[in-house]
């Protein structure tokens, strides 16, 4: 694990954007700040909180 | 739909059709411009007997799975979203929302037929067992039903039982109906355990090649997961 993420993180332009982004949005949930989601009704397509 | 801005995307039901075609099926939604997808198992639930032909297992499902995943990574592209997997990875990367099969709470999705009858969600088959009552009945009296309490309860002991497993911290224990060999089974099915861990792995692993899951993350989920929701 270690040796696989030195190399990965030897630039960050290697990070895919989805990965960047999903981090950011993962960072976004765990601070608690609301958004469109969590207001409703889910017109919006998200996937979270969804059937 | 699609042109009048009312479309938001597809559920793409994987069959014995198409399971072993990910890269053609994901190229043609791009093709189609379509970038907001949700791939769905075909399992027999117990509402028609004509489907068995199509139903796949989960291992079937999972190899499917692994293989949109890859394809979704290597594409690389933002505005291409795909539920399953963008739930996954968030929740992996310290996310806390969820689609509804690794919420844990089940109890929160029900059908509504045209009779009014309030029922459990729609994986399951329309039994007694899961009707909650009607919406013409008071909210308070469908909140408290009886059979919506015992279902409540099983949902917990179900949590409590796979609460050691490393990777409870995204599953919750899972669809209630996909997971379970039996509406009142504790314990869930070794197959579908077996694949949704293969599953969280392997997407998990891809992630750690890019050193962006914090030590805390990694940490809680292998020391059984702590609850992030």
């Amino acid at each position: 694990m270690s040796n696989a993420a030195s190399v990965a993180t030897a630039g960050s332009s290697s990070i895919p954007k989805v990965l960047l982004q999903a981090k950011k949005e993962a960072a976004t949930q765990a601070s608690g700040e609301t958004r469109g989601w969590d207001k409703g009704p889910w017109d919006k397509g998200h996937w979270a909180n969804r059937k | 739909m699609h042109r009048a801005g009312i479309f938001n995307g597809i559920i793409c039901g994987v069959s014995s059709v198409n399971h072993e075609f990910p890269e053609k099926l994901f190229n043609f939604f791009l093709a189609e411009n379509i970038k907001k997808l949700k791939f769905a198992r075909v399992k027999s639930i117990g509402h028609c007997e004509n489907v068995s032909s199509l139903v796949i297992s989960p291992a079937q499902y999972t190899n499917f799975m692994i293989a949109i995943f890859d394809l979704w990574l290597k594409l690389d592209d933002p505005e291409v979203e795909i539920r399953d997997i963008q739930s996954v990875v968030s929740l992996i990367l310290g996310g806390n929302k969820r689609e509804c099969i690794y919420m844990g709470q089940c109890d929160q999705f029900v059908t509504v037929y045209s009779d009014g009858l309030i029922y459990g969600c729609d994986s399951f088959p329309k039994t007694d067992d899961l009707c909650f009552g009607s919406v013409f009945d008071e909210p308070t009296a469908v909140r408290s039903n009886s059979r919506l309490q015992t279902f409540r309860e099983l949902l917990e002991k179900r949590k409590e039982f796979c609460h050691t497993c490393n990777w409870y911290f995204i599953c919750k224990g899972g669809c209630a109906k996909d997971c379970y060999e039996q509406f009142n089974s504790v314990e869930p099915l070794s197959e579908v355990c077996k694949n949704l861990q293969r599953y969280f792995e392997h997407i998990s692993a891809k992630i750690r090649l890019y050193d962006l899951i914090e030590p805390r993350t990694v940490h809680s989920s292998a020391k059984g997961g702590e609850d992030r929701v």
